[in-house]
């Protein structure tokens, strides 16, 4: 399971630690002698298909079938040749998806699936080297060679129940399903590289050619019908070979028929794509046009010799595709979408946001320095832009509000929450929100990254039909959201409290702590006023589509005990029942209630909201309830062992002992 | 407890005072310290000793009370939700939010997995009050203290407005919890000859509860019917006991018996035994017994049973089994068990609480659209001709946008006939709508706009208080 | 905090409700007689919606039962009417969900019981002891083996006095799920029933029970389908179109009941299954004549066309509910978009349908063909056109 490493590199998140290891040698003959131009793989990257319901770009749909299947963003190979020197490859998934199509045998060899544990490896009766690494990577071919054994596992482990599978289990049944995605993918180009021989003289007049394939077939779609008719509808007289095409055209017609679509549709009104199956049967049946031009480039581009021809044939499938798309092909969304992805400002913003910290911590050492601390503000509200400007780009190409689903809140989430610090930091200008904003920011925008690898899902795909209505998209989910940014803030401002305090850095009465916990009560107020609003929006929204205001579901329920929280705790503070050190704590609390309403009700697998399941951010979740608790404790023993030097050091003789919440 | 109304002066001089920011702040120390002894003294009795209306007046005013409530509810909330886990939604909702008190059990588990193991699982009881009780005390304090005893100042506005609001969703959710009801309608689409099957619903003035029963003694009138109606708590006995149930005009009245919450009739087979009573009839049909089935957490998947004795004179008049199984929209009649009695035509039927429509529903079309190539549907709607006092009326009910009429909410829940969310064996499609009748349908949405209101007025004039008061100097210098 | 203590207290114990154990009816009230449609007069079989015994309401999707089978009693055994055999109307209130008889021996009743209660032990004591008068009834165990309905049973032969008739015999094939005991019972004259012996248990092999076949609920990616292969099924593409989804997918113009380990494949094949390794089975038709088509697949297996005699000479199997030709072929398997299976078994039933020919392939390594050889005759004997 790919989320097994999520907590892993959340605490190694600022430590740039570049993973040396060896990438997995190619082993076999190298089919690809050069790599793809770049200019090609762009090109290619704009084709449009239609897949899960939404056209989209060829190099997203490569894009998050190699996370599906890979787990990574690039695939990394190296390959020896004859004098023993290893070269070291690494693929974009465009490129890999181009090998996929064009060099089925060399992708077939490529590391691909995953395994983290060599219990797999011997069920599938796999050689290896026993718990050596703590993974290894397989090949298709590999994969395909168990295939038996790796169907009757899965067929038999399914049957249990998910709470009961062993580890090994579960990843043979993930591996399983990778499996199966690469092999629905690889079916999507593969009857390119049949061909039936045909020694029917006749024939091979008709077809110009001793075997034919699907480009043949296609290009010569009008002879093929013309052999079909002169045999009549009983094909009493036919010869074998002619029979063998037909039966080789009925294949090919189903070959692909769980694949995504590659062909836009010619009725009027339809919206679902065609699949190269299907679009083949239109040709037979006598369609013509760009889509013969389309099928013929695609079987040359896959049986031709050089790459260079190959690459060639590529791009005239990528005209004749589009061609053939007409008003279908939305080429200003394509552009959109593919330029959203390649400029990726979110990752941008990232580094900007890490180099707005670095300044803020020197702030820390030189106070009294404007021109750092307006460095860092500047800094970090121009990564902010980014971060906005890729926010906006999303609802653009999405024609919905900024959230739609689970990756979404982490994008949201960080830029609200950058906001929110950086408006505190005006108001109270302490440099502890100023290096607190972008470090939160680049902390939220990586959990993204890496859940979009291990959810593996295309984060623009469409709404189910409750979810379809951007007037509650638009003000509840985006009010509650930030009412999430809000709690997430506070308590991060409170952790930073326990770290000062357990740390000596600021004693509890100093100006620096008193400013912390006010920024804390002013972030939990603005929080409570999104939290109580967006929380009561839900239900209004639940009882618009769902015919109850409340009806104690998980969500509802996460919302409902934010609010909760956030109001007893202000509640307490008023009566005086908690002060610093309580409300710190408290509103620790609130940060992992916030977590557990976030995205733990979703793992629960109950509810009406359990549709951002995902087996990796169980693990992320659990760290965070460990990390916070963490804090929590070691806060309480400091306060607990300490007290005295508190006292001590308190200046004003008349503040009363700090509670202990 | 030792704090009195008084509280709810400190209180509010707390709140209006920036929550205590002491480092600045002398009233707030003041308060503080004024509290810091009440800590740990909750039995130590007060000094002066205030009346007993006072006493009582204090505990439900006092803003400790509510910090203690929210906590509760919070708790409860939590616990409940990961009830729901093994519980299923519909008991736990009883057991944890409409209940009076209950033993909530938090199961242990760590990193989400059981601890120490599945097959031996540690769980904490903690016994809680319900979250009804805690609400309706939560609405006291709020209403005594947060709004009555609350002191009207001008600072104070946010939060009294908020409080009104808070109140005022608290008795929407008492209003809807006590005088709502609501249920399933469905209907086939309508033939588009009017050819239709006679069994099918086609249209309906009639909802049926999703899970309540009801047992109906039906009289025959020629063209009505005389109904009466046994509520299924009246019946509760009847799962291990006999009840009898009369009427004063009646000639006879009626045994209830082996009352049993999931079942389905069988016919008795030469060698099948059966732990419930065998009823043979006199129609050629075999000899019939209702077979318990275990009872499903989801508790519209049950059909409930039972077995009627019609007593006349004390004397067994007629015998027989009454069966729940709801069948809409395929199956637009019922079945009662009948018998005479003078003559005169009764039925027994054990049914799903029926209400009625001031208006009716007639199906014209449904429509579902997937996005393209996929399962998931994109949108699903009815196409709804309203038949009532007034002229027809078309209306499309579809996700998001309900049917309000008549105080009546209708919805589009679902639609058939599916497996799995896939379609199976139509068209004919049928829809089904839930109806609900709750007074309070709207007031939610009123009171999220107070609040919304209230709380930004206060939260703003802090703000602003605070940008402009010596505590920020203090704090930012 | 003593006085909300309290009155939560209070609260609870008000809050205790009490049962009665008399109720009154509540107040009449008239309703028009459209507003409640209500049958008076309905046996008790229908009232219950008990439609047909026996074909009790087990629904796997878990909905509610009324609904799978409130549309109707559907037909929901399928079986193969052995040669010289006749089937008779069902008579589902006595416990005869299928009714068969010899042609021509009104004494002679074969009649399938689905899902009786009751249990194992005590029908066996109804057969053993009150029907044939015997002492005790055997242990289920010790009784001989027999396939019925795709399911492991047991067989009991009697002979002997019959509720009072002498020289009787009677076979009882049944297995039970649980409680409830499926049985298929022949009873006879004794010469009759020992020379019908074979016909029986061909019967009790060929029925299948609606409910066990395929499902079609099960989800669209499910472990067991046919993962890997580099083969293109050839077949005939019956139209259609689309991507992905398999509910638009036209119905397949054949019905069958395939084996419990075959697992069905959606796609545009009919009755497209896989099992083992890499073996499949699907439908097709074809034009031409038989023997051309028949040497395709002999082509495909590295063979010659077959001549005349070879041809005639080809066993007869049931397909499509009538006479049709078996062709069994082992060796090297080479397929016409270059699929290679070394050592392969081909198994194809056939037979002319109209102006095409129809015809049921399998095709797979040899090891697991054999297996299944069986598995695939009973298959192709199962196929019907879907009207």
């Amino acid at each position: 399971m790919k989320g097994l490493r999520l907590p892993l590199l959340m605490l190694l998140t600022f430590v740039m630690a570049a993973c040396n290891r060896p990438a997995p040698r190619l082993e076999g003959g190298v089919s690809r002698t050069e790599a793809w131009r770049q200019e090609t793989v762009e090109q290619m990257a704009s084709v449009m298909v239609q897949d899960n319901g939404r056209e989209k770009p060829l190099s997203v749909l490569a894009a998050f079938r190699l996370y599906d299947i890979h787990g990574r963003r690039d695939l990394k190979y190296s390959v020896k040749d004859g004098s023993d020197k290893e070269t070291k490859f690494m693929l974009e998934p465009t490129e890999w998806l181009l090998d996929v199509i064009c060099y089925p045998d060399q992708a077939a060899r490529y590391p691909l699936f995953r395994i983290e544990h060599s219990g797999v490896l011997d069920a599938l009766e796999i050689q290896n080297d026993g718990q050596k690494l703590d993974f290894v990577y397989i090949t298709y071919d590999q994969a395909y060679k168990a295939g038996a054994k790796l169907d009757d596992l899965a067929k038999a482990y399914f049957n249990i129940e998910q709470k009961l599978r062993t580890t090994v289990e579960e990843h043979i049944l993930e591996l399983w399903r990778d499996v199966h995605a690469y092999d629905r993918l690889q079916r999507q180009f593969g009857t390119f590289h049949f061909s039936v021989p045909i020694a029917d003289a006749k024939l091979q007049q008709a077809f110009g050619t001793e075997r034919v394939t699907v480009g043949t077939i296609a290009s010569h779609a009008d002879q093929f019908q013309g052999l079909l008719k002169r045999e009549g509808p009983e094909m009493k007289g036919a010869s074998r070979d002619l029979l063998a095409v037909a039966e080789f055209v009925a294949g090919v017609i189903g070959y692909d028929a769980d694949g995504f679509g590659v062909f836009a549709p010619t009725e009027e009104g339809a919206t679902e794509w065609l699949t190269i199956g299907a679009a083949f049967e239109r040709v037979i049946k006598g369609q013509r046009g760009h889509v013969v031009d389309a099928l013929t480039s695609l079987q040359r581009a896959t049986s031709a010799d050089s790459i260079l021809d190959k690459e060639r044939a590529l791009l005239q499938f990528r005209d004749a595709s589009i061609a053939a798309a007409g008003s279908h092909y939305n080429t200003v969304q394509i552009e959109r979408e593919t330029y959203y992805y390649r400029a990726s400002w979110h990752y941008q913003a990232i580094h900007w946001f890490l180099f707005a910290f670095l300044i803020g911590v020197v702030t820390w050492l030189v106070p009294r320095n404007k021109t750092l601390w307006w460095a860092s503000m500047g800094i970090s509200i121009l990564a902010l832009g980014m971060l906005s400007y890729d926010l906006t780009l999303r609802c653009l190409i999405t024609g919905h509000p900024p959230i739609k689903n689970l990756y979404d809140t982490f994008l949201f989430i960080a830029a609200v929450g950058v906001l929110l610090l950086l408006c505190t930091e005006f108001v109270m200008p302490r440099r502890i929100a100023l290096a607190a904003a972008p470090f939160v920011g680049a902390l939220l925008i990586m959990f993204a990254r890496i859940y979009e690898v291990s959810n593996a899902a295309d984060t623009m795909d469409p709404l189910v039909a409750v979810l379809d209505s951007n007037f509650w998209l638009a003000t509840h989910v985006t009010t509650i959201n930030i009412g999430y940014a809000a709690a997430l803030v506070a308590a991060i401002l409170a952790n930073v409290w326990i770290v000062m305090r357990v740390c000596r850095l600021s004693h509890p009465s100093d100006v620096p702590a008193k400013a912390l916990v006010r920024m804390c009560y002013g972030v939990t107020c603005f929080g409570l006023v999104f939290a109580v609003v967006g929380t009561i929006l839900g239900g209004v929204w639940a009882n618009d589509s769902w015919g109850r205001f409340w009806g104690w579901d998980p969500k509802e329920n996460g919302a409902l005990m934010i609010c909760l929280g956030q109001i007893a705790l202000l509640h307490a503070r008023f009566t005086g029942w908690v002060r610093d050190f309580g409300f710190v704590v408290w509103a620790g609390i609130i940060g992992m209630v916030t977590v557990f309403s976030w995205f733990h009700v979703n793992q629960l697998g109950i509810g009406l909201h359990s549709y951002g399941f995902s087996a990796g951010l169980r693990t992320a979740v659990w760290s965070c309830y460990t990390v916070q608790m963490g804090f929590l404790i070691v806060g309480t023993v400091d306060v607990l062992l300490r007290p005295s030097p508190a006292r001590a050091a308190a200046s004003d003789k008349t503040r009363p002992p700090i509670p202990a919440g | 407890m030792s704090t009195t109304d008084t509280s709810v002066d400190d209180a509010s001089a707390g709140g209006s005072n920036k929550g205590g920011s002491n480092a600045s702040d002398p009233t707030a120390d003041k308060v503080a310290g004024m509290k810091s002894p009440t800590e740990q003294s909750s039995p130590a009795p007060a000094k002066s000793e205030p009346s007993g209306v006072m006493r009582v007046l204090g505990a439900f005013t006092s803003q400790k009370l509510a910090v203690v409530l929210l906590v509760v509810l919070g708790l409860l909330t939590w616990l409940g939700t990961l009830a729901q886990i093994e519980g299923g939604l519909w008991a736990t909702q009883r057991e944890y939010f409409e209940s009076w008190g209950l033993i909530a059990e938090l199961p242990l588990s760590f990193w989400g997995n059981e601890f120490p193991s599945i097959e031996n699982q540690w769980v904490i009881k903690i016994p809680l009050p319900g979250a009804y009780p805690v609400m309706i005390l939560l609405f006291l304090n709020i209403l005594i203290g947060g709004m009555m005893r609350f002191k009207r100042r001008a600072r104070n506005v946010g939060v009294l407005i908020t409080h009104i609001g808070i109140a005022l969703l608290l008795v929407a959710g008492f209003v809807k919890l006590e005088y709502s009801y609501s249920g399933a309608l469905a209907l086939f689409e309508s033939p588009e000859n009017g050819v239709g099957v006679t069994t099918r619903a086609y249209e309906s003035s009639r909802f049926v509860s999703f899970h309540d029963y009801e047992l109906a003694l039906l009289t025959d009138k020629g063209d009505t019917i005389e109904e009466r109606i046994v509520p299924e708590y009246d019946l509760a006995r009847a799962r291990y006991e006999m009840v009898t149930l009369q009427a004063d005009a009646l000639p006879f009245s009626v045994q209830v018996h082996h009352f049993l919450d999931n079942c389905r009739p069988m016919p008795k087979g030469p060698m099948s035994r059966s732990t419930t009573p065998v009823i043979a009839s006199d129609d050629g049909s075999p000899a019939v017994y209702l077979q318990p089935l275990k009872v499903d957490p989801e508790r519209s998947n049950n059909s409930a049973g039972a077995y009627v004795r019609v007593m006349v004179d004390g004397e067994k008049h007629a015998e027989g089994i009454v069966y729940g199984l709801e069948m809409l929209p395929r199956e637009r009649r019922r079945f009662p068990f009948t018998f005479e009695v003078e003559g005169q035509r009764y039925g027994l039927d054990l049914r799903k609480v029926i209400y009625d429509l001031p208006f009716a529903l007639r199906l014209e079309r449904f429509v579902k659209r997937d996005h393209p190539g996929t399962m998931t549907p994109a949108d699903y709607r009815s196409f709804v001709k309203v038949l009532g006092d007034g002229p027809e009326r078309d209306v499309q009910i579809y996700m998001n946008t309900p049917l309000r009429k008549d105080d009546f909410v209708v919805y589009q829940t679902s639609w058939g006939p599916q497996i799995n969310g896939r379609p199976a064996g139509g068209p004919p499609w049928y829809s089904v709508f839930e109806v609900s009748k709750n007074p309070s349908d709207q007031w939610p949405m009123y009171a999220c706009f107070v609040i919304a209101i209230g709380l930004l007025i206060h939260m703003l004039m802090k703000l602003i208080r605070f940008l402009q008061s010596s505590a920020r100097t203090t704090l930012t210098a | 905090m003593k006085t909300p203590a309290s009155s939560i207290c209070l609260l609870l114990l008000l809050g205790a409700c009490s049962d009665k154990e008399t109720a009154e009816f509540g107040p009449p009230r008239q309703v028009p007689k459209e507003q409640r449609p209500v049958e008076w007069r309905t046996a008790t079989y229908e009232r219950m919606h008990v439609p047909e015994m026996g074909a009790q309401r087990k629904n796997a999707n878990g909905q509610n039962p009324g609904a799978s089978n409130a549309g109707g009693a559907a037909k929901n055994v399928i079986a193969n009417t052995p040669a010289g055999w006749e089937e008779l109307p069902a008579e589902p209130r006595n416990f005869k969900n299928a009714v068969w008889r010899i042609k021509g021996e009104p004494t002679t009743s074969c009649y399938l019981t689905i899902a009786v209660g009751g249990g194992v032990a005590s029908n066996l004591q109804r057969w053993y002891i009150n029907q044939f008068g015997k002492t005790a009834a055997p242990a289920v165990e010790a009784l001989p083996p027999v396939e019925f309905a795709n399911r492991a049973g047991r067989l009991v032969e009697h002979e002997g006095a019959f509720s009072g008739k002498p020289d009787w015999a009677a076979m009882i094939a049944f297995y039970n799920d649980g409680n409830s005991v499926t049985s298929l019972k022949f009873t006879g004259p004794k010469g009759i029933v020992k020379n019908n012996r074979k016909q029986f248990l061909s019967l009790a092999k060929s029925i299948r029970l609606a409910s066990r076949s395929p499902n079609p609920n099960a989800p669209a990616i499910q472990p067991g389908q046919k993962m890997p292969d580099n083969h293109i099924p050839v077949g005939q593409g019956n139209g259609g179109q689309g991507n992905g989804a398999t509910a638009d997918q036209p119905p397949s113009p054949f019905t069958a009941s395939a084996p419990e380990d075959w697992q069905a494949k959606p796609g545009r094949r009919i009755l497209h299954h896989t099992f083992g390794s890499g073996s499949e089975v699907y439908v097709s038709q074809l034009g031409g004549t038989m023997k051309q088509s028949l040497d395709i697949w002999r082509g495909e297996m590295g063979m010659d066309p077959m001549t005349d005699v070879q041809f005639k000479a080809l066993p007869k199997t049931l397909f499509l509910g009538d006479d049709g030709v078996l062709m069994d072929l082992s060796g090297k398997f080479r397929g016409m978009t270059g699929t290679e299976i070394p050592d392969a078994r081909l198994l194809v039933a056939a037979r002319v349908d109209g102006s095409t020919i129809t015809f049921c392939k399998l095709v797979g390594p040899k090891t697991e063909v054999d297996s299944q050889r069986d598995a695939f005759v009973e298959f192709c004997g199962s196929i019907r056109r879907t009207q």
